[in-house]
């Protein structure tokens, strides 16, 4: 008693090669095959070439993302400038919670400041720099104000970003001839107004130049 | 020529091109395995023409074949390459090789199908070809390959059934 199927299948196991056929007959094709192509060595030295150039690549790629992330010297017209941008975009992509975010615009802001501390004898590139750390500035105060609940944090946080203010105002006297230029010390206080900050935040935001607004005020 | 390329050429072809000689040489092991080498060596000297685009199996395949045929005229043997013939002499009577019945049995029947229709069962079930690939050698379309064994794997049983042992699967 047999069946059709098992009686092929019992065929095509017969003629099966042996291993050891195989095995030897691999190992003649596979000597032929390395006297008669050059192209394996070739190949590998392709492989190493390659392996090396991405490698030098990502190396110099690397350092030089890093050097155009920290060099206050990288700004606006300097050709690795969109490196810098990029790199921070990124950053402010792992910045998630409120606190996070506003943290991130407050590091930022600070960024900008260097850069125009840096650049103090190119007045356009300084002034420039102003406008965009007012701008972080009002970022962060925004994100604040938009959902950072901890009051105890909250308070910490504007001592932070007082500090920043104080550069800020610092710089722009230092930048700026006339206080009625856009940078000028009552710029971040403008940019504030239209927030729900309470007396006290405002307070602890502007203390640094507090003796500062007073005497605009009796002015 | 890519030594990785080639490799993975001989592990899928050589079972197969090794069960096409084999039936063919009377399924003596040492003719087949010389005859495997030479054209396993032949493919491997001309594999830079081999474009697995065009047909994976149909190029070994053909080389195969011509390589056999070259080995039957050198030999000076008559034989039908294209055609199996699984009964040998010497097979029958009590110093037959085969021992077993139900393959005796099986190799007539094979022997009584027609030599296309024979191809067709060996390539598929024997040599362990797909339809595709079967299509590429035979020039042929799948859909009618596949019809064509069906046919033919019933006309094997029905020929099988009138022998005594065989019950039907």
């Amino acid at each position: 008693m047999f069946r059709l199927k098992r009686q092929l299948k019992n065929m095509h196991q017969q003629a099966t090669p042996s291993h050891a056929f195989k095995m030897h007959l691999w190992h003649k094709l596979a000597e032929e095959l390395g006297e008669a192509s050059d192209c394996v060595p070739v190949r590998r030295f392709r492989f190493a070439t390659v392996t090396g150039i991405a490698s030098l690549v990502l190396v110099f790629g690397m350092g030089t993302g890093v050097y155009a992330y920290e060099s206050p010297s990288v700004v606006d017209g300097h050709p690795l400038h969109f490196m810098k941008e990029g790199i921070e975009s990124v950053e402010g992509v792992f910045a998630r919670s409120p606190e996070g975010r506003a943290r991130f615009h407050t590091r930022m802001m600070s960024r900008r400041l260097e850069e125009g501390e840096t650049h103090l004898q190119d007045a356009a590139h300084a002034q420039r720099a102003l406008e965009r750390a007012a701008i972080q500035f009002e970022y962060s105060v925004d994100e604040v104000a938009g959902g950072f609940k901890d009051l105890e944090r909250r308070g910490s946080f504007f001592d932070d970003l007082s500090v920043q203010q104080a550069r800020y105002v610092e710089l722009s006297s230092r930048v700026l001839e006339s206080e009625d230029e856009i940078g000028g010390p009552w710029s971040l206080q403008q940019r504030v107004e239209t927030h729900e900050l309470s007396s006290e935040e405002l307070r602890r935001l502007f203390r640094m130049n507090h003796g500062a607004m007073i005497d605009e005020e009796q002015r | 020529m890519k030594k990785g390329s080639f490799e993975a050429f001989y592990n899928k072809n050589l079972d197969r091109i090794y069960r096409y000689v084999f039936f063919r040489v009377g399924r003596n092991r040492d003719v087949c395995e010389d005859l495997v080498s030479e054209i396993f060596m032949k493919a491997l000297k001309h594999f830079e023409k081999y474009d697995p685009d065009i047909s994976e199996s149909a190029w070994i395949y053909r080389i195969a074949h011509n390589h056999l045929a070259n080995h039957f005229r050198d030999t000076k043997q008559s034989a039908d390459i294209d055609d199996v013939k699984f009964f040998l002499v010497g097979e029958r009577g009590e110093e037959t090789i085969i021992t077993q019945e139900e393959q005796r049995h099986l190799y007539e029947a094979l022997d009584k199908l027609e030599p296309d229709e024979r191809r067709i069962v060996t390539m598929k079930y024997i040599e362990g070809y797909s339809y595709k690939e079967m299509s590429a050698v035979l020039d042929r379309t799948a859909d009618a390959l596949k019809v064509a064994t069906h046919r033919t794997v019933k006309k094997l049983r029905s020929l099988l059934k009138s022998k005594k042992d065989y019950v039907s699967p």
